[in-house]
């Protein structure tokens, strides 16, 4: 990857889904997630809050740091890594995970993807690439951080799954929790995994930065008899 | 089949044959496990070229642990010297000086410098005393046990990797050796113990061959120049008086080997170690049984003590998958990068340098005519090249010790810095340019040396490093400095010579207190192991 001689110039960006989340964010609040501004709230926390635990919501993760981690050797460095036996996360099936440092004290926590034999994605609040290059001496594999390349949202809610039928995901029903399955999307993958930090019936869509607008206007398309139902955290932990 | 009661040693040098007689003197079964056709590592003496033969690596021996020579019996061994207390000849643009410890023998030096040379090296000796006397100890482990942080109720962040072992009160014990310095002593080495020998020698004396001469100590076989911060520190392991041992350093290994088998215990020539075998208990925790040898062959070990340098041990023998990423990343940091290369040359008589007494000839003969130049030659090696006037300590062994050489033939032998291990373009092609500038710097004091040379080998550190199985080709397995001493040698973690693998221990010169052929790191590894780690 080459650095644009012009990289300081903006040292943060609007995520994939920025015009969209700019176009309905009635209280032009934003914060700043890493490389990236993100919405607090749209127009009412208490309602958005509610459209989460009654209907379904998005909210955009795309910042979340995410590392691609492939090789010969992935699944016995993911195994050195973190706390839990890998070999137990199949192909399709994502763990919730922490990784910590010599003295046993937590580095951070994340969730792992296990895309394909031999090639894992690890999502992380904080930017690890600097652990995980450090610990790979000796291990056969390749590690990218590739947060920029790949554009994600979370959809969370009880009425999420059926949303997503409208969507035409077909059999998405019968994804279980912490199991993923990818879908053609408009010439393009559509990854969507049973994951989420609601603890209640949740998904997250992981999609190419180019098909995100896209993937936004189909699910408010078929969303439209929804109440106005975007969600930002921020305020409702 | 091995008993796998048997620990196994991996690499025969200096520091594995005394830990391997001092374990089979205290009634273990040892087996030694050496790469080379004979034991001795970088303490050996080989055939360079037919009929002539040098101690390839080491070539002065000035600073072995009088413990180990003690009771090794190595005298009874076959150790003897050809020559002892060498003098020092500082060859420069006027008359050489030779000196011996505080002595002047010969040169213009004034009574202000004879006095504050006096001075010096009196110092000198007793902080070197003190330093000796931290050789035998096994250093303390910070943050466990005896701690500052823990007395005022810190020490929360206790590691979970500290093995269990009993506390060395070693750093208390050296706290009390500071204080019984006394006030003026103890005061005057905090200040000086991290100063570069530069300022300290300019503060101090007058004549330029004697203070080149004094600032050579402080940077032989180190990535330092006369400027660098600590060379004061690095002056003190060479405070010793220089020996030839008879028949070159091989001798010493040689006696070494012979009471460790004297002692019982087993030496495998032509052996090298490919890995070191793990296995995983049903807690999770990994543990030594044993090695595996190139050719394939496996030996059982529930203890193994390798006298290979760190970054060999760990991350090529063992592997880095089996230590936590942490200690991995302090053990990448060790400074390894040799800079001293070895010339040895085969003379067609006896080298004449200009204006030494021809009974000064076989002496310790040093070019490091002033600070500046020994400052100037270490210049290139920051930035990966060598120096095109070097610096070099030469010995013509074979003038006290004939067998080396063919009747009326001598053999010299050189360390000669600057020569960065990592030298831009690589030393295939910087090889030959290097012996041509060290050829040029010695024919500058030895006019008619070029026509007496019959063949030369220059061991670049690379060299040095394939020779020895030596990452970087550092005589001291790494940077022996104030940051890599003592409980920090090599790394924390595994700096009392056990290591966080069970069954994994360190005895070589990367440990407390570094190499420069003591046997100390050998003897402490040797009582570690004895005091029973379970293993």
């Amino acid at each position: 990857m080459t650095i644009p001689r012009e990289h300081y110039l903006q040292a943060v960006f609007p995520t994939p889904f920025h015009p969209r989340t700019a176009a309905v964010n009635t209280l032009n609040v934003w914060h700043r997630w890493r490389d990236y501004t993100v919405a607090d709230a749209y127009f009412d926390v208490a309602l958005e809050y509610t459209a989460l635990r009654n209907a379904c919501t998005v909210f955009d993760l795309s910042p979340m740091t995410k590392h691609l981690i492939t090789g010969p050797d992935a699944l016995a460095f993911m195994n050195r890594l973190v706390t839990r036996d890998v070999a137990k996360v199949k192909p399709g099936r994502v763990g919730y995970t922490v990784w910590c440092d010599d003295a046993g004290q937590v580095v951070d926590d994340g969730t792992i993807f296990h895309l394909r034999d031999h090639v894992y994605r690890l999502c992380s609040q904080e930017r690890q690439l600097d652990w995980l290059l450090g610990s790979s001496h000796g291990f056969d594999v390749s590690i990218v951080e590739e947060t920029h390349d790949v554009a994600a949202l979370a959809l969370q809610g009880p009425t999420s799954c059926a949303l997503l039928k409208r969507l035409g995901l077909a059999g998405i029903e019968t994804l279980a929790p912490f199991g993923m399955r990818s879908f053609a999307f408009e010439g393009g993958e559509l990854m969507v995994s049973r994951t989420g930090f609601t603890g209640d019936l949740g998904y997250e869509l992981w999609i190419d930065p180019e098909l995100a607008v896209p993937l936004w206007d189909r699910l408010f398309d078929v969303a439209r008899w929804w109440v106005s139902s975007r969600w930002a955290p921020w305020h409702s932990r | 089949m091995t008993d796998p009661g048997t620990i196994v040693i991996v690499g025969g040098g200096h520091n594995g044959l005394v830990c391997a007689a001092s374990l089979a003197r205290a009634g273990r079964k040892v087996l030694v496990l050496e790469a080379a056709d004979q034991v001795g590592g970088a303490a050996v003496t080989r055939e360079f070229s037919p009929g002539f033969r040098v101690s390839s690596g080491a070539h002065l021996l000035h600073a072995l642990d009088p413990v180990v020579e003690r009771t090794l019996k190595l005298a009874s061994h076959g150790l003897a010297f050809a020559r002892t207390g060498l003098n020092t000849v500082a060859l420069g643009a006027g008359d050489p000086l030779i000196l011996n410890g505080a002595q002047v023998l010969a040169g213009e030096v004034s009574a202000t410098d004879r006095l504050a040379l006096a001075q010096y090296v009196s110092r000198q000796r007793r902080y070197a005393a003190l330093l000796a006397r931290q050789n035998g100890r096994i250093p303390s482990r910070l943050g466990a046990g005896f701690s500052v942080i823990r007395l005022f109720g810190g020490g929360a962040n206790n590691r979970i990797t500290e093995n269990p072992a009993p506390m060395p009160w070693s750093l208390a014990k050296f706290a009390f050796d500071l204080r019984r310095l006394g006030r003026a002593d103890m005061r005057e080495l905090l200040r000086v113990g991290t100063m570069p020998l530069y300022d300290l020698l300019e503060d101090r004396f007058e004549n330029a061959q004697l203070k080149g001469a004094l600032a050579l100590d402080g940077v032989l076989g180190a990535r330092l120049g006369p400027r660098s911060g600590q060379t004061f520190f690095t002056s003190l392991q060479r405070a010793g008086a220089y020996g030839l041992p008879r028949g070159g350093m091989g001798t010493v290994t040689g006696a070494l080997a012979i009471a460790a088998r004297a002692a019982g215990a087993e030496i495998r020539v032509s052996s090298p170690v490919a890995s070191i075998r793990v296995a995983t208990r049903e807690d999770g925790g990994e543990h030594v049984t044993g090695v595996v040898l190139e050719s394939g062959e496996e030996i059982a070990a529930v203890t193994v003590v390798s006298n290979a340098d760190p970054k060999t041990t760990f991350l090529k023998l063992l592997g880095a998958r089996h230590l936590d990423a942490e200690f991995v990343r302090r053990v990448q940091h060790f400074r390894t990068e040799g800079c001293a290369a070895k010339l040895h040359l085969a003379l067609d008589g006896v080298p004449q340098f200009r204006g030494v007494p021809s009974a000064q000839l076989g002496e310790r003969v040093i070019i490091a005519p002033d600070l500046g130049y020994i400052e100037a030659a270490f210049n290139p090696a920051k930035y990966r090249e060598f120096s095109p006037a070097p610096v070099l300590e030469i010995t013509v062994p074979s003038l006290h010790d004939p067998g080396l050489a063919p009747p009326g033939k001598q053999v010299l032998s050189a360390v000669v810095q600057y020569a960065p291990c990592d030298l831009a373009g690589g030393w295939d092609a910087g090889r030959p340019r290097f012996l041509a500038a060290t050829l040029d710097v010695l024919t500058r004091y030895a006019p008619g040396l070029r026509a007496q040379i019959l063949d030369a080998e220059l061991l670049t550190p690379v060299d040095l490093e394939r020779e020895f199985r030596i990452t970087g080709g550092h005589w001291h397995h790494g940077e022996l400095a104030l940051d890599q001493f003592m409980m920090l040698r090599p790394v924390q973690g595994a700096a009392q010579y056990a290591t966080p693998l069970e069954g994994l221990f360190l005895c070589g010169a990367g440990s407390h207190p570094g190499g420069g052929v003591m046997g100390s790191a050998g003897r402490n590894a040797a009582r570690v192991v004895l005091a029973g780690r379970r293993t």
